[in-house]
């Protein structure tokens, strides 16, 4: 019976034992996480370079809280390895392999989106399942089996509204595990490093090397703008070429007129997709069409050779174009070709006819033709070409339509009349609200006969970039 | 404006995709999504009959998917197109390079 009661005694008394010893590792713990937070604070406010605050932070973190760290920094939408830190008694070659490493999660986890903002992420137990699913390939798997990682948190790092990088601590060798009592601490040092690293002005070197490649895509993007239209004699003209987004100077839209044997040829396209891609696509349809309409000066020629050159393309490239040329001689015909294009239309008086029947889109098949158009215009009429942007723009009212756009063309007087005209409607339909790329184009031919005294309000009107 | 919504099933020796509402820019990725969901079916069908309205997204979305599947030996087309999404099909080429059928039967015959 005392036996027993001493068993008991015992057992309690070593019961409370541990319960003390755990108490006061936690109390160790908490003065440990104290430490670190009160290290980084300091290192943000020494006013080191982006070098200096990298090292002296991953030092406060790692062995600390860690046994190894790394942080990773968005970079144009990419992440960059900014540093790495591998505390003692890990196995060999860890810090070289991770500062290889690509990142197990795309930086669109991390980063956050409108919808999924960005969360820390943590993970107690790592298991064997886990590591297969972060790992690239099978050398990447034996890597990270390697480290031995029991478990990792990665933290989202913010400055000035926005995701800039990474933190990474994860615990293998010695022993430790993040549990969810550790989420508190992380949420603050996740505060306290992105602090740091904005002080030391990273974010703002990142800011100037964005600003920097914004400048150079603006000036590549000048390039690609639709020029100012030349003088054509015997004809008057006007056009509109308006980017859907203000950051996206060059759409998909575009218009082009150049010189071509006995005349002069003009292209109104339109791009498929958005964004620097269909930037490229532009400027490869627009130099392609001028080079095979001004060797050939057929609007056909320059319909298929554009057509050979998207098929061509290892991506699926679409392009939609409306050709024609203008002759020199005015009692010759304007001749139209037409590509997936809103066929352009012939405005006489209050009739709006579309003057061509559109062939095949460019870049979607091979063996097909086009048809040529012969059309004569006299004086007073008009030629009108837009891009779908104008009749798909969408209002508070549905779409902008045929429809209203076939009243506003009727009894126009002049191409310049056109682009005030359906600019304004456009405008107050969409309620000033345009989510896709709109160009028009409107021709008139002169009274004179061979252009002697011809409306110049081409280059005086161009560009009209709302 | 209507919004997206697809309605899928086996009809006929075809998986068809019904798209209602409007098909451009801002959803077309979730035809596109739908239409890879079935890579391996032999014929995909998009019926647009409920459908309002497409853009060029959805052309080039179009083509694009008919030339990955036709690759593999798998065809692709559209049914039942109303009067402007018949438009837009009968602009850009669609209607006249057999991409465009009014019936399951016709297209899955013309495969």
């Amino acid at each position: 019976m005392g036996t027993v009661a001493i068993v008991v005694l015992a057992g309690l008394s070593a019961a409370l034992a541990l319960i003390l010893v755990r108490a006061s590792a936690a109390r160790a713990r908490m003065a440990r996480s104290f430490a670190v937070l009160e290290s980084v604070a300091a290192v943000g406010e020494r006013d080191l370079a982006v070098e200096s605050t990298l090292q002296e932070i991953t030092e406060a973190l790692v062995p600390a809280v860690a046994d190894f760290c790394v942080i990773d920094v968005i970079v144009e939408g990419r992440p960059l390895r900014a540093a790495v830190r591998v505390g003692p008694g890990g196995p060999p070659g860890i810090e070289e392999g991770l500062s290889r490493r690509t990142p197990s999660l795309p930086v669109e986890t991390v980063v956050g989106s409108v919808d999924a903002p960005p969360v820390a992420r943590l993970r107690r137990d790592l298991s064997e399942a886990d590591l297969e699913k972060l790992a690239h390939d099978p050398g990447d798997r034996a890597f990270l089996r390697r480290i031995g990682m029991r478990s990792f948190v990665i933290l989202p790092l913010r400055a000035r509204g926005r995701t800039t990088g990474a933190l990474t601590l994860a615990v293998a060798w010695s022993g430790r595990r993040y549990g969810t009592e550790t989420a508190r601490f992380f949420r603050v040092l996740k505060g306290r490093v992105s602090l740091a690293l904005d002080n030391a002005g990273l974010f703002s070197d990142l800011g100037r090397a964005e600003r920097a490649r914004a400048e150079i895509a603006e000036t590549l993007q000048r390039g690609l703008l639709p020029p100012p239209l030349p003088h054509i004699p015997g004809w008057s003209a006007a056009a509109m070429y308006r980017p859907a987004g203000a950051e996206n100077e060059v759409g998909g839209d575009f218009y082009d007129a150049f010189p071509v044997a006995d005349g002069w040829m003009v292209v109104v396209g339109d791009v498929t997709g958005r964004g620097a891609r269909a930037a490229s696509i532009t400027g490869q349809a627009r130099y392609t069409l001028r080079t095979a309409a001004s060797l050939t000066g057929d609007p056909l020629v320059a319909l298929a050779t554009l057509n050979r050159a998207l098929l061509g393309r290892r991506d699926s490239a679409l392009c939609t174009v409306a050709a024609f040329t203008l002759p020199e001689d005015p009692t010759q015909p304007v001749r139209l070709a037409v590509a997936g294009h809103p066929p352009p239309m012939l405005v006489v008086g209050e009739s709006v006819v579309e003057t061509v029947a559109s062939g095949p889109l460019l870049g979607a098949f091979e063996d097909v033709e086009w048809s040529l158009q012969r059309l004569r215009v006299e004086a007073g009429q008009l030629l009108v070409v837009i891009t779908d942007g104008v009749t798909e723009a969408p209002g508070p009212r549905g779409r902008f339509g045929e429809e209203r756009l076939r009243s506003l063309l009727a009894t126009t007087p002049s191409p310049v009349a056109v682009v005030q005209r359906l600019e304004g409607a456009m405008h107050e339909f969409t309620e000033g609200r345009f989510v896709d790329d709109a160009a028009i184009l409107a021709l008139a031919r002169t009274a004179d006969e061979r252009g002697a005294g011809a409306d110049r309000s081409f280059g005086d009107l161009h560009p009209l970039v709302a | 404006m209507g919004r997206l919504k697809l309605t899928e099933g086996r009809q006929g020796g075809a998986w068809v995709i019904t798209v209602a509402g409007e098909l451009d820019l801002a959803v077309a990725d979730q035809l596109e999504a739908a239409i890879d969901r079935v890579a391996a079916d032999a014929v995909v069908l998009v019926d647009l009959e409920p459908c309002e309205f497409i853009d060029s997204t959805a052309i080039a979305l179009f083509v694009a998917a008919r030339r990955r599947r036709r690759a593999d030996g798998r065809q692709l087309a559209i049914l039942r197109p109303t009067d402007q999404v018949k438009r837009v099909l009968e602009l850009t080429g669609l209607t006249d390079n057999g991409l465009v059928f009014e019936s399951v039967g016709d297209a899955v015959a013309a495969g």
